[in-house]
């Protein structure tokens, strides 16, 4: 499945145009295409944004590009909004900018959309072939993925399950915006395994708990810990004697987000893949959690 | 179909696929064919917009209802439950609002008639004496 092209389909016709006016070189390290009302829409090439052609964004080409990613159903994406994301076919994340609905219960969605980002998803088989000895001596153990955002997380811990799986683990993923596996009626769009079992749509926390309990895993997987709920819920994983594959936001300077800090404490996890941008290019290392 | 579609929209906000899969088995004729029509064209979306394939679904129908329902295009599956139910709400007025007036046509026609023709027949039997 080509991530640039799922992406590329959710824009309205002239938008779509401008981003496929990109050539081969540009798709392949394009991370996401990024519209902002009474702007031309811009694709995010290696960290940095570059316009591409075509008239300034409306409002109605946001709408348009939310018509596309809900299936024509945006009165159905309340949940998924107030959380600031759709999560589109093929595994494109869309992250949502607008004004805030707020209900009896709080936040329930968003309007007057402002700006999207079409985040692309990508497969990049092989891209954990130098990590995978020093990950696996001794046998798998619960392992943490660290970046800062738009690092690779995601693409790497795709990567990892589809190799453990292949090896012959079952793997449980809690894919709660869909990108990882990015099914379609009910078939993962890229290849993560054939012992991959995958709950899509359902909150992490919820679903860690749903899988460990139904689906027998030997490794629970999920993107992006980022509250006090998924923490706790990652803290039953390893008293089942499941184990771990996670990610989350960090830098080798200055650590990993708060919200994991405890559970790296506690000893949930064994070891750590830092993946570090130096030079266009992605390097990843293995460090066991002290 | 419409007052179906006001009640998914508020208390469920039924998806427009699902929605409309489950129109068209619930209704016939006419109405069916048109869910039918939208539920084909939602397959294929992103080829064309939703008001696009709508207006394609409605283009069998009568002049004055397809004028009626046309407004739904723009509004259907791209705004919040709320708005969308108060434009379904206000196209399914209008609609029995133009089938009223179309029933009192069609009532006031018969008056004329039945008028007309006791008027006709008391000139002939005139004529006859």
């Amino acid at each position: 499945m080509d991530g640039f092209l799922a992406a590329a389909a959710l824009l309205p016709p002239v938008l779509r145009g401008a981003a496929l006016a990109l050539g081969v070189e540009e798709r392949a390290v394009c991370e996401e295409l990024r519209l902002r009302r009474s702007r031309p829409a811009a694709a995010l090439l290696r960290g940095r944004e570059y316009v591409l052609s075509g008239p300034p964004v409306e409002e109605d080409d946001l709408r348009a590009v939310l018509e596309s990613a809900t299936r024509a159903s945006l009165h159905a994406a309340g949940p998924q909004l107030a959380e600031g994301f759709i999560a589109a076919p093929g595994g494109v994340r869309v992250g949502v900018c607008g004004v805030g609905v707020m209900g009896v219960g709080g936040l329930e969605g968003l309007r007057s959309f402002s700006s999207l980002s079409l985040r692309v998803p990508r497969a990049v088989p092989g891209c954990a072939r130098d990590i995978w000895e020093p990950l696996n001596q001794g046998g798998f153990r619960s392992t943490l993925i660290v970046s800062p955002p738009g690092g690779g997380k995601t693409t790497l811990l795709r990567e990892l399950i589809r190799c453990l799986s292949s090896q012959g683990f079952r793997v449980a993923v809690a894919d709660e915006r869909g990108e990882i596996g990015a099914a379609q009626s009910g078939r993962p769009q890229f290849d993560i395994g054939p012992c991959t079992d995958v709950l899509t749509g359902v909150p992490k926390a919820r679903a860690v708990g749903m899988l460990v309990r139904a689906m027998n895993p030997q490794i629970v997987a999920m993107d992006e810990i980022t509250d006090e709920a998924d923490v706790r819920a990652l803290r039953g994983g390893p008293g089942c004697g499941v184990r771990l594959l996670a990610t989350v936001h960090g830098e080798r300077d200055r650590g990993v987000a708060a919200a994991c800090r405890e559970l790296l404490t506690e000893g949930a996890f064994q070891r750590m893949v830092w993946i570090e941008e130096r030079d266009g290019v992605r390097r990843y290392s293995v460090r066991p959690c002290v | 179909m419409l007052s179906m579609i006001e009640y998914e929209l508020s208390r469920f906000k039924t998806p427009l696929p699902e929605l409309f899969v489950m129109l068209e088995s619930e209704l016939a004729g006419e109405t069916a064919a048109l869910c039918r029509a939208v539920g084909e064209g939602l397959s294929q979306l992103g080829e064309q917009d939703f008001s696009a394939l709508w207006a394609d679904a409605i283009l069998p129908l009568p002049e004055k209802e397809r004028y009626i329902l046309r407004s739904l295009g723009p509004v259907l599956g791209r705004y919040g439950a709320e708005e969308q139910t108060r434009a379904v709400a206000l196209c399914r007025r209008e609609m029995e609002l133009s089938r009223d007036e179309a029933r009192a046509q069609t009532r006031e026609r018969g008056r004329i008639c039945i008028a007309l023709s006791a008027a006709v027949g008391a000139m002939l039997s005139i004529l006859l004496l």
